[in-house]
């Protein structure tokens, strides 16, 4: 490759990384989608303007006077207009990127560029946290990294105009690939030093609030007759990973906020919105458990009863602009944040809150989604309902009708749960399930019970309700969402925006709410397969980046530790109020993993290092990809604890392998250099033909060659008198070596 | 130029095996990846910690692929004759013996200690700060005394690359400091590796011309008339064209006048035999007196050039050193004589009164007005 095609790969790599950090930041506040059509339509035209040199041509007090204008129409953004500060410094950064772009004229104007670009991208991590950044980081990486090489290599041709690229291609494809090699190194290696970089930042500048992408299809407020349809969404908005897989997802109803009061046309809350904070509950109600996996915390119980097993399981909640917590009913513990302990400071930490309604909120500061943790019972659920009942049997004006249907469905002497098990079965029969919604009166409840006969869930979830209260049964409606699709990729429950849904909960005969869903199930058509599958796949990249990116803190790295030293050591279970009964396991499983990989790697090693002219580069290279390869398929088939062990081992294996390996001597690496200047030369060695021979063979084809002769002198003395200067043995062995070379060139 | 192999072991002892210095951009990405750092630290943003990541490994794989560029690499070299200020050619023969390429490197000589001359004891060539003195200007100051640099060196393969030489001023130096140097693979770090292999080297003085000491000497020790055709300037006469002689030597004008081949002969010149003494002594040497004495080594330098070509019978005195212009490599000795002589206090040394030689003494005034007469007294400057 000449000087021209490296200036072109020089190009191309600085445009590209400053693209893309812009990326990712497209369509926040900074950078609307009209501003990045114009910006990315300036970047183009800036690339002719430098081909032309007209950039150049401009002074560059007129480039200042540019920025300067630039920087004071920000502030009066700023002070006057009210834009936000980190906006308006992003945008400068664009401009000033842009600038450099039309003006560049030396390697220091491209080393502003590079800057500006890693500035942008530092910057959009307060812009965004989506999977979004993580693609174009990744990108970031593997070009910029390419680019910086090669910027590196621009520079040093440049400072020495006479260097000539004859015989040598500069960037051919071995050097390509190399620096392809080494762009995928550095992105290992980011992830390696993100992950294994303490986490011990006390957050004292909370990063700006992102811009926040809510969700559709929950809402805070239920309006009948003006309801968007949410059905098919697929956004998912929580997804739920279990200790094991359970038997049945599709009737979890995910709890979120309650309703009393309906005006004839939309749901609204009347009680006291004042909250309790569950932490702050008497100190009884906090107990130290110790679950079926062995997870020991604090946690916060509620008056929540149920039946069967506590199942645990660990929630990641997509941003759905509210501070309600949606928990599986019935849920017994809740608790924000991942496993082993909590960072009681910094901007995500927070406490979780009781209103009236039962329903639970999270105090976080921001919107950006959470994790959280919940034990709920498998079967069964009921919580207190209190003793104010009044709100929950309020009603508005209906027609006579109402009544009468009311008492046709449920006698008025019968319990709660035959009322409601009645009003549930008359729905579920009579009426069907649409988004498709008719034109609704003004009172949609009426319209819907005797007219349509066909609704969403809300329709029936608050035909249900009316119905019951008609009947003096308090009752109130409920929004979460139901059910959810399993991921067998990522190996979770996914629920969607379309799981949106309203059910009902009714008071029984014991003083307790009840669960009631009145709603018949739908018949929603199944994806396409590979639309399914793509989805999904996708989507388990999505929870991938929030819990091992977004979410990683200080307690996931302490909960490796924690797995893995306790994974060599009996478990015990003291310390425990409430104590599920755990089988004591020992660590020998992933002991003996652990020293089978060492064993194998070991014995790979030295083969591998047995072959000759192995470099370390290639051998950490083929070390690291099998340490992947052996982690990503024994924590696929085993647990983390196993999956670390075992790739620790074979590291170390791997590495003792290298460390205990022959070393070449001086006079071995020497032959070598002419050996391989040989094979350059198109001579093959016979393999009854020693060196004496060949060299002087040679020699002699050269009319004589002196050094050829120094060489094989030295050697000599080196190899088998053990005799002679080793230090001047490689300098001899590049001499011979030029001179055979020379023999090639004179055969040619 | 001798390859010398120097006691290097005590120096390792103290030495770290590499030097590591910043460059320019290198200084931008220390301070973002500092920023970044406290950044992530102060907020949590895990955005910021991949950000981060990515930075370190930056830094960790320069690290890691610099050492394996420089590691496998061998090189001598041969210098020719310097001469101070002038640059040199040189030839570094460099060999890869490791199992991958190399990419840009430098092979520099990059210090040198003076052994002898005026400089003696000091150090010259590039000034390195560590790494971690970030509020140097730059992290570089000076030159390498010489070098070259080669884009790529595959397995194995052994290259020869041209480099080119300067020193300053004359004396005797020894390159110690010969190292392969990388920026390779960004540019962010300049990493060296000191190699074995000390060369002392002799720096001859710049060579001043001086018409009026030319004219002194001549003045003094002119041609003497010999009446005989030979080497000369002077016409003498002309003769006839001899069959096997060089026809370039025939006078045209004067063949074409006569009509037929002529030669035009000079009148031969005899030269007297010069000794020429230099003193060095001078009773207390002051600052201002080095660098008179350096422009009258130059001087004399340049005399002794003119004399070289002349074909005077001319020797040089300078201590117990002795060396005539005849004589084998006279010309690298009597410069090797000036690049190492340097200005003392003490006594005027002068030799003897040679019988056969015009004396010409040479030195510092001071020195000079302390001797007996001679010849001819040439002085260095007017206030030494």
């Amino acid at each position: 490759m000449n000087a021209e095609k490296l200036e072109v790969v020089h190009n191309v790599s600085l445009y590209a990384i400053v693209v893309l950090p812009i990326l990712p930041i497209i369509g926040t506040a900074s950078l609307p989608i009209l501003a990045a059509t114009v910006l990315f339509a300036l970047i183009a035209i800036s690339w002719f303007v430098f081909r032309s040199k007209l950039g150049q041509r401009i002074p560059e007090r007129v480039w200042n006077l540019v920025v300067l204008s630039f920087v004071a129409l920000s502030l009066l953004r700023v002070f006057l207009f009210d834009v936000d500060a980190l906006d308006a410094v992003v945008q400068l950064l664009l401009v000033l990127t842009l600038i450099r772009l039309f003006g560049r004229q030396s390697v220091r104007d491209e080393l502003q560029v590079f800057v500006l670009s890693l500035v942008t991208l530092a910057a959009a991590t307060t812009l965004t946290d989506q999977l979004a950044f993580g693609l174009a980081f990744s990108a970031y990486v593997l070009v910029g990294t390419f680019a910086l090489a090669v910027f590196h290599l621009r520079n040093e041709v440049q400072k020495r105009p006479k260097i000539s690229f004859r015989g040598i291609a500069t960037l051919n494809r071995p050097y390509a690939s190399v620096l392809a090699a080494m762009s995928g190194a550095v992105l290992a290696a980011s992830l390696v030093i993100f992950f294994a970089f303490p986490r011990v930042g006390l957050g004292f500048f909370a990063p700006k609030m992102r811009d926040s992408v809510q969700m559709t299809g929950f809402s805070e407020s239920v309006e009948l007759g003006n309801h968007g349809v949410v059905r098919d969404n697929p956004a998912v908005v929580l997804r739920v990973e279990f200790d094991r897989r359970p038997p049945e997802t599709r009737r979890m109803h995910w709890r979120m906020m309650a309703f009393d009061r309906y005006d004839g046309r939309s749901w609204s809350r009347t009680l006291d919105e004042r909250r309790s904070s569950l932490a702050s509950s008497s100190r009884d109600e906090r107990q130290a458990i110790t679950d079926s996996a062995g997870r020991r915390a604090l946690q916060v119980q509620r008056h929540v009863k149920g039946s069967g097993s506590l199942n645990h399981m660990q929630i990641y909640m997509e941003p759905l602009g509210t501070s309600h917590l949606p928990t599986l009913w019935p849920t017994k513990f809740v608790r924000l944040g991942s496993e082993s302990v909590s960072v009681p400071f910094g901007p995500r930490s927070g406490w979780v809150q009781e209103d009236a309604y039962g329903d639970l909120h999270h105090t976080v500061a921001d919107q950006v989604g959470m994790i959280f943790q919940v034990w709920a019972w498998d079967t069964g659920g009921e919580m207190s309902a209190g003793r104010k009942r009044e709100p929950y049997l309020q009603l508005p004006q209906f027609q006579p009708r109402f009544a009468q249907l009311a008492s046709r469905i449920a006698p008025s002497a019968a319990a709660p749960e035959a009322i409601a098990q009645g009003v549930a079965n008359y729905l579920r029969s009579n009426y069907t399930y649409t988004t498709d919604l008719p034109e609704v009166g003004d009172s949609p409840v009426e319209s819907f019970l005797f007219d349509a006969k066909r609704g969403h869930c809300e329709y029936f979830a608050t035909s249900a309700t009316l119905l019951l209260r008609q009947r003096g049964v308090p009752a109130r409606i409920v929004n979460g969402f139901l059910g959810g699709a399993w991921n067998s990729v990522g190996g979770y429950l996914a629920v969607r925006q379309g799981d949106a849904h309203t059910w009902v909960e009714y008071v029984d005969s014991s003083g307790q709410w009840r669960m009631l869903d009145p709603t018949p199930s739908s018949a929603i058509a199944p994806p396409n397969a590979v639309v399914a599958t793509a989805r999904e796949y996708f989507d388990a990249l999505k929870l991938f980046w929030s819990k091992w990116i977004i979410e990683y803190d200080l307690s996931a790295q302490l909960e490796v530790v924690r797995r893995v030293s306790s994974s060599f050591k009996p478990r015990s279970s003291h310390d425990t109020v409430e104590r599920i009964e755990a089988p004591k396991e020992s660590g020998w499983g992933p002991l003996t993993a652990a020293l089978m990989s060492f064993l194998v790697a070991w014995f790979f090693g030295r083969w591998f290092v047995r072959q000759r002219r192995v470099g370390g580069l290639w051998y950490a290279a083929a070390t690291l990809t099998l340490a992947g390869l052996d982690f990503a398929a024994l924590h696929a088939v085993f647990d983390l604890t196993w999956a670390v062990a075992a790739t620790g081992a074979a590291l170390a294996g791997f590495a003792s392998a290298w460390a205990t390996r022959r070393k070449l001597s001086t006079a071995e690496q020497a032959w070598l250099v002419v050996e391989h200047a040989a094979a350059q030369a198109g001579y093959q060695r016979p393999q009854d033909e020693g060196p004496e021979t060949m060299l002087k063979r040679m020699s002699h084809a050269l009319g004589g060659s002196r050094a050829i002769d120094e060489f094989l002198t030295a050697y000599l003395r080196v190899r088998f008198a053990g005799t002679g200067d080793d230090d001047l043995l490689l300098p001899r062995a590049a001499a011979a070596a030029a001179d055979i070379r020379r023999l090639r060139r004179s055969d040619g | 130029m001798t390859e010398t192999v120097a006691a290097e072991k005590p120096r390792a002892w103290f030495d770290p095996p590499r030097r590591l210095t910043l460059t320019t951009p290198g200084k931008f990405f220390l301070g973002l990846t500092l920023a970044i750092g406290f950044a992530a630290i102060n907020t949590g943003n895990n955005l910021l910690f991949l950000l981060l990541g990515m930075m370190l490994s930056l830094i960790v794989v320069s690290g890691i692929l610099s050492e394996a560029v420089i590691k496998g690499i061998h090189a001598t070299r041969r210098i020719g004759p310097c001469a101070a200020g002038q640059p040199t050619p040189g030839t570094i023969a460099a060999t890869n013996t490791s199992t991958h390429a190399a990419l840009s490197i430098e092979l520099s000589d990059l210090e040198a200690i003076a052994i002898g001359g005026p400089q003696t004891g000091s150090v010259t060539g590039i000034k390195r700060h560590p790494w971690w003195k970030v509020w140097k200007k730059t992290q570089v100051e000076g030159a390498a005394i010489g070098g070259a640099y080669a884009i790529r060196i595959d397995a194995g393969d052994s290259l020869e690359l041209d480099a080119t030489y300067l020193f300053e001023t004359r004396g005797i130096y020894r390159l110690w400091d010969f190292c392969v140097v990388t920026r390779f693979p960004f540019g962010l770090f300049e990493k060296a590796r000191h190699m074995s292999g000390g060369l002392d080297i002799t720096v001859f003085p710049r060579i001043s011309e001086d018409t009026e000491w030319h004219s002194q000497l001549f003045a003094q020790f002119g041609d003497v008339i010999s009446n005989r055709a030979g080497q000369g300037d002077e016409f003498f006469g002309l003769r006839d064209f001899r069959e096997g002689e060089d026809a370039r030597r025939i006078h045209w004008r004067s063949a074409a006048r006569r009509g037929k081949p002529v030669v035009r002969e000079t009148e031969l010149r005899l030269h007297q035999a010069i000794e020429v003494i230099l003193l060095h002594h001078v009773d207390r040497v002051f600052p201002d007196d080095l660098l008179q004495f350096e422009l009258g080594i130059e001087r004399l330098a340049g005399l002794l050039e003119r004399l070289f070509e002349s074909g005077n019978a001319v020797r040089l005195v300078c201590d117990d050193i002795t060396v005539n212009l005849g004589e084998e490599r006279a010309r690298e000795r009597v410069m090797s004589t000036l690049a190492s002589v340097v200005l003392e206090s003490g006594p005027v040394r002068v030799p003897p009164p040679s019988k056969d030689a015009g004396r010409v003494l040479v030195g510092p005034g001071r020195a000079l007005d302390a001797v007996a007469a001679a010849d001819l007294k040439l002085r260095f400057g007017d206030g030494l």
